[in-house]
C-alpha cells in the first residue's frame, strides 16, 4: 500500500452519546481524488469536519501523512490542509483578490516564498476558478455561486498537500461545476490528496478515483466508481431505485434516478 | 477575455492615496489651528518660532505666547491625539475581533470600567496613579466581557447589548467611587464620564504617548489576521487563526489601552465607532488600511473635538466627550439604520 497522505483509523465522533461517525477508516494518497457520497444525515460533513481537524474525533485518529493531526497547532494545520465549506458567512466586505490572498495567510512566515511567488499562487488560483474579473468586487455582493468559486480559489492559493472540500459544486451552474471538477481533478493530479463530499453521482463517476459511499455514519463502499456505483448499492443507500447505464459517448458509467411507477411513494 | 488586466491594480488604491493626503493635511491644519486659537490669540509665526527655538531653530518669542503654546497647549494636543490614535486603532481593532462594526471600547463598556480604577488610583497617586488604576482595571473588565462574549460563535447583538447594559452599570459605579473619595485628589464625575484634556501636562503627555505607541505598534501587528477573522470563525480557524486566543489577548491589549487613556483624560466616546467607520468610506474595508488610518484618524477625531469644546462656548469650555458623543451619536443611529436596510 502506498504512503497515504491522509488517513483516519478507527474514527468515530459522537454528540450526546449519538455517533454521527462511527468505525471510519481512510486512507487517502497523493494524486488521488476522491469523492464522498451518501444521503442527507449520513456523516459525509461531520467526517470532512474530523479530517479538517476542526472537529475532535471522540475516537480513533487522523494523520496528516506521518503526523498525528492532535498533535499538530491550528496554525500548523492550515499548512497541511485547505478546507473549503459551506460555514463562510455571506457579509464578508473584503475585495475578491484580499480573500483570496488570505489563503496565503498560513504561509506568511515562510521566508523562502517571496511576494511574488505568494501573488502568483493567487493569480493562478483566480484564473482556474473563472474569477479574475471579479477580483475588486466586493465579496458580499457576489451570487452564490460567484462566492462558492471565490472561496475555491481561496483554498486553491492555500496550496497544501492535503485538500478537502465539502460541496463544492453544489451553488454552481453546469459549466462551472465542470470548470470545478476539473481544477479538482488537475489538483490532484498536481500530486495533492483531494476529499470532496459530493451529492452528484454523475460527477463522482466521471472524475473521482475513488468513491466512498456513507450512510448512518459509517463507510458501507470503498472503490473505484465502476466497483463501488452499483444499482443495487445506490437503491440500499439513497431508497431510490437507480439505473446505472453505460455512457453513450465515452467510456464509464452514468446514473439515473428511475422510480419504478410513482415518485412520490419514494424514500 | 481579462488578459493584461492586472490583479493587484486595486480601484482603491486611488481613494486610499487621497484619503492619507486629506489625512495629513487635516492632522497639520487641526493642530495649527489647536495652538493657534484659544483665550489667548497666538500668531502662527509665533508658534513657529516657540516650536522651533525647543529644537534651536529659531529664537523664542519669549513671554506669555512660549507659555501658553509650549507648556499648555502643546501638551494638550498631544494627549489628545495619543488618546484619539489609541482608541481610533482598539476601535476598528474591537470591530474586526469581534466582527461586528458597532463595537466600540467605551460602549462596550470597557472605558466606564477603567474609569473606577482610574479614580481610585487618582486618590492615591495623582495622574500617574489614574492611568495605572485605569489600565488594571480596563483589563479586568475586559475579562468580565470575554466571559459574556464566550460561546460556540459570538453572538454579535448580545455581546452589543451587553456591553451597554455594562457600560451604563458601571458608570454608575464610577459616580460612587467619584462622590466617596477625596475631592481635593480626584477630579469631578464629568471628567470621568465624559472627558477632558484640558489638563495635560508633560509629564502625561509623554506616559501616555510612550503607552499608546507600544499598544499601537502591537495591535498593527494583527492586522492581517483581523482581515482573515472577517471570513469568519470556522474560516480563520481553517487558515490557521485560534480565534479564542486571538480574542482573549486583543480585548486584553484592548483593555490596557482604553484603560491609559481613560486614566489621563476620562471617558471620551464614540471615537473608537466613528473613525473607523467612516475611514472605510476611503480605505475600503481591509484592516490592513483601516488600522494604520485610524490613528491619524482618532488623533484629528479628538482634536478638532477638543478645539471645538473649548470654543463653542468661549469662554466656558465643555467636556470634550460631549462634542465626540455630539457627533458620534448620529453616526452610530445612521449605522444602525443601514444595517437594517441591507
Amino acid at each position: 500500500m502506498p504512503d497515504s497522505a491522509l488517513s483516519a483509523l478507527g474514527l468515530g465522533y459522537s454528540v450526546d452519546g449519538t455517533y454521527l461517525v462511527a468505525d471510519t477508516n481512510i486512507s487517502v494518497a497523493a494524486g488521488e481524488l476522491v469523492a464522498v457520497l451518501g444521503p442527507n444525515g449520513a456523516g459525509k460533513s461531520t467526517l470532512l469536519g474530523l479530517l479538517a481537524g476542526d472537529l475532535r474525533p471522540t475516537t480513533g485518529s487522523v494523520h496528516y501523512g506521518d503526523t498525528l493531526t492532535a498533535s499538530l497547532a491550528v496554525s500548523e494545520r492550515a499548512l497541511h490542509r485547505a478546507v473549503f465549506s459551506q460555514t463562510s458567512p455571506f457579509d464578508i466586505p473584503l475585495t475578491c483578490t484580499r480573500v483570496v490572498s488570505l489563503g496565503r495567510y498560513p504561509h506568511r512566515h515562510d521566508q523562502s516564498i517571496s511576494p511574488e511567488e505568494d501573488a502568483a499562487f493567487v493569480v493562478s488560483a483566480m484564473e482556474a476558478t473563472d474569477t479574475i474579473h471579479l477580483a475588486h468586487r466586493a465579496y458580499s455582493s457576489l451570487s452564490g455561486g460567484e462566492r462558492t468559486r471565490v472561496a475555491i480559489a481561496r483554498v486553491l492559493a492555500q496550496n497544501t498537500p492535503i485538500v478537502l472540500l465539502d460541496e463544492p459544486t453544489t451553488a454552481l451552474d453546469v459549466y462551472h461545476q465542470e470548470r470545478v471538477l476539473g481544477i479538482l481533478r488537475e489538483t490532484a493530479d498536481g500530486g495533492k490528496a483531494v476529499v470532496a463530499v459530493h451529492h452528484d453521482l454523475n460527477s463522482a463517476m466521471t472524475y473521482a478515483d475513488r468513491v466512498v459511499v456513507m450512510a448512518s455514519g459509517r463507510v458501507v463502499a470503498n472503490g473505484t466508481p465502476a466497483e463501488v456505483l452499483t444499482a443495487d448499492l445506490l437503491a440500499s443507500v439513497y431508497g431510490v431505485p437507480m439505473a446505472v447505464l453505460d455512457h453513450p459517448l465515452h467510456t464509464g458509467k452514468i446514473v439515473l434516478v428511475s422510480p419504478d411507477r410513482d415518485p412520490g411513494s419514494a424514500g | 477575455m481579462t488578459s493584461g488586466t492586472p490583479v493587484h491594480r486595486d480601484p482603491f488604491e486611488r481613494k486610499r492615496r487621497i484619503t492619507w493626503v486629506a489625512l495629513v493635511a487635516l492632522t497639520i491644519g487641526v493642530a495649527g489651528a489647536s495652538v493657534a486659537i484659544g483665550s489667548v490669540s497666538v500668531p502662527l509665526g509665533d508658534v513657529a518660532a516657540t516650536i522651533g527655538a525647543k529644537f534651536g531653530l529659531s529664537t523664542s518669542p519669549g513671554g506669555v505666547a512660549e507659555a501658553v503654546v509650549w507648556d499648555i497647549r502643546i501638551p494638550r494636543l498631544v494627549v489628545g491625539f495619543a488618546t484619539g490614535a489609541a482608541l481610533g486603532v482598539v476601535g476598528a481593532m474591537l470591530q474586526g475581533v469581534l466582527r461586528n462594526e458597532m463595537a466600540d471600547p467605551h460602549l462596550l463598556g470597557i472605558g466606564p470600567g477603567a474609569a473606577i480604577g482610574a479614580a481610585l488610583g487618582a486618590s492615591g497617586g495623582g495622574t500617574r496613579g489614574a492611568i495605572a488604576g485605569g489600565v488594571a482595571a480596563g483589563v479586568l473588565t475586559a475579562f468580565v466581557l470575554r466571559r459574556l462574549a464566550r460561546g460556540p460563535a459570538i453572538d454579535r447583538t448580545r455581546i452589543i447589548l451587553s456591553g451597554a447594559a455594562l457600560s451604563l452599570a458601571l458608570g454608575a459605579w464610577v459616580g460612587f467611587v467619584v462622590f466617596g473619595s477625596d475631592r481635593g485628589k480626584v477630579p469631578p464625575l464629568e471628567f470621568w464620564l465624559l472627558g477632558s484634556v484640558s489638563s495635560a501636562t508633560w509629564s502625561t503627555a509623554i506616559t501616555l504617548t510612550i503607552f499608546v505607541s507600544v499598544a499601537i505598534g502591537g495591535m498593527l501587528m494583527v492586522r492581517r489576521t483581523l482581515d482573515v477573522v472577517s471570513l469568519g470563525e470556522k474560516e480563520a480557524g481553517f487558515l490557521g487563526v485560534d480565534t479564542e486566543l486571538l480574542t482573549s489577548s486583543l480585548l486584553i491589549v484592548a483593555g490596557a489601552t482604553v484603560g491609559a487613556t481613560v486614566g489621563a483624560v476620562g471617558v471620551i466616546a464614540f471615537v473608537g465607532l466613528v473613525v473607523p467607520l467612516v475611514l472605510r468610506r476611503g480605505m475600503g474595508h481591509s484592516y490592513r488600511h483601516v488600522l494604520p488610518a485610524s490613528i491619524v484618524g482618532g488623533g484629528i477625531f479628538v482634536m478638532a473635538a477638543d478645539l471645538v469644546a473649548r470654543s463653542v462656548l468661549s469662554p466656558i469650555e465643555v467636556p470634550v466627550g460631549l462634542v465626540t458623543a455630539a457627533v458620534g451619536g448620529p453616526v452610530f443611529l445612521w449605522l444602525i439604520r443601514r444595517n437594517q436596510d441591507a
